[in-house]
């Protein structure tokens, strides 16, 4: 592993399920300390691209190399121990458990960064605290996305990966998230970010995939995706 | 932590209950009733950290309990190993065999992990059935009981022995309480709740159930010495399945997921076997007395009935009552 490697490389990725091709040689490369969203559609592959990466749905093809380190194929839960945080789809409560449990379960990634510590997580989602000994199923859907996102946090990774983590929520949420998002990075956190809310995205990513029908279709910065409404209209639909 | 406000007034409650009835018992009560009230309560509490807790419902428990008796019978008998020392190898040996079956096992789910649980069950009894050196379908006399002279105790006395059986499940029970109240007990919930969700967070999933099904093995390991020690006799039958059965109705029973819940559950089940497979009970009731030997009919409609009107058990039911702070969670 080295410094120069970015911290996530993928290349040529091919995902079916069953026998429907989803992903069809998906590259995209998140470098250190970048915030990278990856758009598209229903059902352009977005979701699935993050499961493949984190080995829930398992490629057929390509590779998938965490600062260098190939880990495509593994089990979830090693692909996770090499530094990433993972927030999933419907934010993944345990109905049953505390707030603090939540935390508790979480172990820590090997291949870590950053300082974040339980009381490090009450500092910055103060809400949290308060609601600590509730149970996953007694958080409103915001509440719900920041311990998705705390959790996440608390095993130190160095690559985050959220998938749609506005989705269904009130604008005020959103905004919410946005900040939590925005001084993560500024901390210098790794972020890839899967996202239907165009304006959310563009607003915090440094760059933008486009995923449309399991192939990357544009990629580059937030301005020139404004510049191009061909690709806006045919692949977002914006 | 979870909250459970009448988990503590339980347990307390039912230590006391346990005293004072032991304090006034015959020789019946403690040599029958309260010491298989003890042992069935340590298995039915390590079973619970399975069915309850981590969600693998076992129907081979009884497997680890014979082990666990014949590793005592034998060393005690064979190689005269004195009891305390044969008491730990038995919840060692029962671990160690736990831990080569769960390696497979753990990764089954659902109708598969039930049935394959059974099915090794099974073999465990069949070995034991043909086994001629362990006495084959006669198993085994002359086991001795712990010996604790050393403190003026007498175990030979039943009042005696069946307090030295409530005290080890007593302290079963505080070390299960501390297993599921750690982060390592909140992570069996999750993965029972959603197992891919929790290895998508980095836990070895299958490590994990593995650790409690080779803790609860190791429990049950302990019961089987500690059975086959009540009773100075070892037989294939204590690794049956119906035992296995028993072991997991009173845990539905009682309740699971509480580890308390599991020892209520052992202590009604037994309460009421003796009592339903008693002439007199019957009498007293004003009915024919040959409904005794139709006990297991009534206890089946019972358990039925119970299951019916809480489906979460007495203890689970109880706890619903007392909560009206939130929504509940299933």
């Amino acid at each position: 592993m080295s410094a120069s490697e970015p911290m996530l490389r993928v290349t040529g990725l091919d995902a079916y399920y069953d026998e429907s091709h989803v992903l069809q040689g998906v590259d995209l490369e998140v470098g250190r300390g970048e915030l990278v969203a990856l758009l598209g559609r229903n059902g352009a592959g977005k979701s699935t691209t993050l499961k493949a990466i984190m080995g829930i749905v398992p490629p057929r093809n390509g590779t998938i190399a965490v600062a260098g380190t190939d880990v495509c194929g593994q089990a979830p839960y090693r692909v996770a121990r090499h530094g990433i945080g993972y927030v999933p789809e419907d934010r993944g409560m345990f109905a049953s458990l505390t707030v603090e449990e939540h935390l508790a379960i979480v172990p820590r990634a090997r291949h870590g960064e950053g300082d974040w510590t339980v009381d490090a997580i009450w500092q910055r989602f103060p809400r949290l605290r308060e609601r600590r000994a509730n149970r996953g199923n007694q958080l409103s859907g915001g509440e719900q996305q920041m311990l998705a996102i705390a959790r996440a946090l608390v095993r130190n990774p160095r690559l985050l990966v959220l998938d749609e983590p506005t989705e269904g929520l009130a604008p005020v949420v959103v905004r919410e998230i946005a900040e939590v998002l925005a001084d993560l990075k500024s901390h210098g956190l790794t972020v890839l970010l899967v996202e239907q809310n165009y304006p959310f995205a563009t607003r915090l990513a440094d760059r933008v995939y486009v995923l449309g029908k399991g192939r990357i279709r544009w990629h580059g910065t937030p301005a020139e995706l404004e510049r191009t409404p061909e690709v806006k209209h045919t692949w977002l639909g914006v | 932590m979870r909250r459970d406000p009448l988990q503590i007034p339980t347990v307390v409650l039912l230590v006391l209950a346990m005293a004072a009835w032991w304090h006034g018992a015959d020789f019946y009560v403690h040599e029958v009733l309260l010491s298989e009230i003890a042992l069935f309560a340590m298995l039915a509490m390590s079973l619970d950290l399975l069915v309850g807790y981590a969600g693998m419902v076992s129907l081979g428990h009884a497997a680890f309990l014979g082990i666990g008796a014949y590793v005592t019978a034998g060393l005690t008998v064979f190689l005269g190993w004195p009891v305390a020392l044969a008491m730990p190898a038995s919840a060692l040996v029962a671990g160690l065999a736990a831990l080569v079956v769960g390696s497979f096992v753990v990764r089954l789910g659902g109708v598969f992990f039930i049935m394959i649980t059974l099915a090794i069950g099974q073999m465990v009894y069949a070995y034991f059935l043909k086994a001629r050196e362990f006495g084959a379908d006669d198993g085994m006399s002359g086991i001795p009981r712990l010996d604790l002279s050393f403190l003026g105790l007498d175990t030979a006395d039943p009042a005696v022995f069946s307090a030295v059986l409530l005290l080890a499940a007593l302290a079963v029970y505080l070390l299960l309480r501390v297993v599921v109240r750690s982060p390592y007990g909140a992570t069996l919930v999750a993965i029972h709740q959603n197992e891919g969700r929790v290895r998508a967070l980095g836990c070895p999933v299958h490590r994990y159930k593995l650790g409690a099904y080779v803790l609860a093995a190791a429990i049950a390991g302990l019961a089987g010495s500690l059975t086959t020690q009540h009773s100075s006799f070892v037989s294939p039958d204590l690794a049956f399945w119906t035992v296995s059965g028993e072991v997991l109705i009173m845990v539905i029973l009682g309740g699971g997921g509480s580890i308390v819940g599991a020892a209520i559950g052992a202590c009604a089940f037994l309460v009421l076997k003796h009592w339903l497979s008693a002439g007199e009970s019957w009498e007293a009731l004003g009915l024919p007395t040959f409904m005794a030997d139709h006990w297991q009919l009534v206890m089946g409609s019972l358990f039925v009935l119970v299951v019916l009107v809480a489906a979460d058990g007495i203890y689970g039911r109880a706890r619903r009552l007392l909560r009206r702070d939130g929504p509940q969670a299933g």
